[in-house]
């Protein structure tokens, strides 16, 4: 009686894992945004064919939803590609993600969320680990999951796959499309072949709700420094390949700014004083009324994202004054 | 450690198969010490808290049994009643009473006096909440009691006793497990027994559905539209205050299902915690079906003995019981006036529908069952719907601001994300089908009971995969725990 129920049981065992291998392998759709970054670095691998120089972003989603493509390309002789996404994947791995497809010529931007540099971790948010997995299991596998400590969260990560490609299906099916596509189901509506947000992507809140959620720093949190060591390995990395890398502010609220002021200047003095990339322009050009954010303090409202983008490109422009191709004609 | 979490599932996967390989007279040592390990997982240093209360309580019961004089009886009974409820309210109520005395103070000398001078509350005590505090606590209240009484012994095996109060499936949020009905369980014969483990298994399984794919995905929507209230209009409030009462009963009684079902796995029989409560027809019956191991525990230990003690006031000792009970009830779920209120408009609603019984039974009489039935149904839904309103918010003033909100029902219905919004009301289909099959006996048809194991084996994984595909496994605790 127990040997029969107990071969059952893991009759059914070996069904549901039989199951769930087979969800995981499909090639149907996630239904979560953050399957873009399984877009966008398509978008990236892409581009590198393309004979023109790139200029890549790279951020959180306020670089997702702080740049216009579409401006930069016509006012500057780069094909943009923005591969801000969110920054609970950390500045790290995005950095570690576009590696491979740097090519020489590109011009790198980097323009994390300034609190994403306080508070600077190699490690990618609990949310987000999983999305690290789907894109790039190398890393994943080698800096996000200490085996076999954290063995029930790699589980968790792999069935939380599983559950938004069974959901994919479910909103391919609402939606009426087809379910068979790699990253993100909704990524042509919501994401432009640049890499930016579409209008709307955030939902608005009410100003006072910004301001609740615009508490960047406890007074106690002491600045891990690691980022610039990090931003200086990747620069000779960049430079290695021919390609150059600038840095830009990412925009700030102005209450946020001046409740952290020491902080940020903090920040902004050592990478002033240890970066050995340009820092373009400064931060009191990217300074914003709460009435330029969408659903949070660091996502632009459409009008305030081209001011934002029209004031970086020209501060970006004499520095590329003498940028050549890898052919060696002037970039500009 | 959560019930939802892998962490959870290899821990009680290593207990059940030692449990059952040891020998009889070993059996509760493993589960006290798989209990505690369960308990110091998450709160190592708090565990001294439950295990000085069960001590106590332990030491109370034997002294109450050996008294032969009612005085000297009394005399324990209090120090054993007081002691548990001094822990518990330290714990969770001496920052609601200090604060209130101080408001009180501020607003009389800021009134009165015309003075701008605040004083701000020096007594506030940040500490955190051993938990499952409060139901070890009305367990061994209940112990007291029942001994006090003449109605129980004393338990004379401290490490079985101790079992008892803090076995692992239940010490969190319940239920309300009494000592006559557990501590025999404890001292019987248990062996592997297919049949009981499969039935354990069965009530995990839907336990999981309610919480982590029917209550979880709801809270997806209420949370974002509880934490946002400015921004919505009152049609939405309206339908998230309609998700919140079935998200907290989803919650709750799938924690419960599977607190039961983990229990009979190992062989133990837990009392039922609810009863189907949305096919209530009157709140008196509603609460014989809801959190029935508290609402029995408060009308045996509360409400029977004040009806007693003041039965000369007639209809007025009902009410007036009602509504202490049901006070004491909501503040019972935490230290805020919002809690209050939630009580005490179960209260009210109990003491209408007392006082006006016979009417109701004259005008019930005229029309047809099926009609005040229905009629009942959805009255008991509607008002607790509305007392959650006060019980989910930060301020009674936020649930004032919902209520008119929903009372002026204007504006566009926000959705949200259209596969979570579909998922939701799939959830709450599939349960109220499954309850209304159960309530009513409508089908005989059975999937999960069929002869054919094909039939059997194929709904099982369908339910499997239901809950691992499409369940929300960052949906954080059970609502209940932090009670």
């Amino acid at each position: 009686m127990t040997a029969i129920f107990l071969k059952k049981l893991l009759l059914l065992v070996l069904a549901v894992i039989s199951c769930l291998a087979a969800i995981f392998f499909s090639p149907i759709a996630f239904a979560h945004p953050l399957a873009s970054i399984i877009n966008k670095k398509e978008i990236l691998r892409d581009s590198k064919k393309n004979h023109r120089p790139r200029m890549i972003f790279v951020g959180g989603s306020g670089a997702l939803v702080g740049i216009d493509g579409t401006l930069v390309e016509k006012n500057l002789p780069y094909y943009p590609v923005n591969m801000g996404i969110n920054a609970g994947f950390s500045t790290h791995f995005l950095l570690d993600l576009i590696k491979s497809d740097i090519k020489a010529g590109d011009v790198i931007v980097l323009t994390p969320e300034i609190s994403a540099l306080a508070s600077y971790s190699y490690k990618s948010d609990k949310p987000n680990r999983k999305w690290c997995f789907a894109v790039n299991r190398d890393y994943a596998l080698k800096n996000l999951y200490k085996l076999p400590a954290q063995f029930p969260d790699l589980t968790l990560d792999l069935l939380g796959l599983c559950q938004w490609k069974a959901l994919g299906l479910v909103q391919a099916a609402l939606l009426r499309r087809a379910p068979f596509k790699k990253g993100y189901l909704q990524f042509d509506q919501q994401i432009n072949r640049f890499g930016d947000a579409r209008e709307n992507f955030f939902k608005p809140i009410s100003i006072d709700m910004i301001r609740k959620i615009d508490v960047l720093w406890p007074s106690s949190n002491r600045i891990d420094t690691s980022f610039i060591t990090d931003f200086n390995d990747f620069t000779s990395f960049v430079t290695s390949k021919g390609a150059t890398l600038y840095f830009v502010f990412s925009p700030f609220s102005k209450e946020g700014y001046s409740k952290n002021f020491t902080k940020i200047q903090e920040i902004i003095s050592l990478l002033k004083k240890s970066a050995k990339f340009p820092i373009i322009g400064s931060q009191d050009g990217f300074i914003y009324d709460y009435s330029c954010f969408t659903n949070s303090p660091y996502h632009l409202k459409a009008d305030c994202r081209s001011d934002r983008t029209v004031k970086m490109v020209s501060e970006i422009k004499p520095y590329l004054l003498n940028a050549q191709t890898p052919e060696g004609r002037p970039v500009n | 450690m959560l019930f939802n979490s892998v962490t959870f599932v290899a821990f009680f996967t290593v207990v059940t198969l030692i449990y059952y390989v040891l020998p009889q007279r070993f059996k509760w040592v493993w589960l006290f010490a798989g209990s505690a390990s369960f308990y110091i997982w998450s709160r190592p240093v708090l565990i001294i808290i439950p295990l000085s209360i069960i001590l106590m309580s332990y030491i109370c019961g034997i002294q109450l049994e050996k008294c032969t004089t009612q005085r000297k009886k009394r005399i324990i009974l209090l120090l054993g009643v007081f002691a548990n409820v001094g822990v518990l309210v330290f714990y969770k109520y001496a920052n609601f009473f200090s604060n209130a005395i101080f408001d009180a103070i501020n607003f009389f000398t800021t009134k009165l006096s015309n003075s701008a001078a605040f004083l701000a509350n020096p007594f506030i005590i940040k500490v955190l909440v051993p938990l499952g505090l409060s139901y070890i606590t009305f367990q061994t209240l209940g112990y007291l009691l029942e001994i006090y009484r003449g109605n129980a012994p004393a338990e004379k095996h401290v490490g079985l006793f101790a079992t008892y109060l803090m076995f692992f499936p239940k010490i969190i949020s319940g239920p309300i497990e009494r000592a006559h009905h557990f501590l025999p369980q404890l001292k019987t014969e248990i062996k592997f027994n297919p049949a009981h483990v499969s039935g354990g298994l069965k009530l995990v399984l839907w336990g999981a559905v309610k919480k982590l794919v029917i209550a979880d995905r709801l809270a997806i929507y209420v949370n974002d539209v509880f934490s946002n209230l400015h921004n919505h209009n009152g049609k939405t409030l309206l339908l998230a205050s309609v998700f919140l009462t079935v998200q907290m009963y989803a919650d709750f009684s799938g924690y419960t299902d599977i607190a039961l079902g983990l229990s009979k796995i190992l062989g133990f029989d837990i009392i039922q915690n609810f009863n189907r409560p949305f096919f209530a027809t009157t709140i008196s019956e509603f609460w014989r079906r809801w959190h029935i191991s508290l609402s029995t525990w408060f009308a045996d230990y509360v409400y029977t003995p004040l009806a007693i003690a003041n039965r000369a006031w007639g209809v007025w000792s009902v009410v007036f019981s009602s509504m202490v009970t049901f006070v004491i009830l909501g503040l019972w779920h935490g230290a805020n006036w919002t809690f209050i209120v939630f009580g005490a408009l179960q209260g009210i609603m109990l003491s209408v529908e007392f006082t006006t019984r016979k009417i109701r039974k004259k005008i019930g009489k005229k029309i047809p069952a099926i009609f005040t039935t229905g009629f009942g149904i959805v009255y008991v839904f509607s008002i607790f719907s509305l007392s959650l309103i006060f019980f989910r918010s930060d301020s009674i003033k936020d649930a004032l601001y919902i209520i008119a909100k929903i009372l002026r029902f204007d504006g566009a219905l926000y959705i949200g994300m259209p596969s979570q919004m579909v998922f939701s009301i799939f959830g709450i289909v599939t349960l109220l089908l499954i309850e209304s099959k159960m309530e009513f006996k409508l089908v005989p048809f059975s999937f999960l009971n069929n002869k054919s194991f094909a039939v059997r084996f194929f709904t099982y994984l369908v339910l499997v995969l239901y809950v691992l595909l499409f369940s929300v496994f960052d949906g954080g605790q059970f609502v209940y725990f932090r009670f």
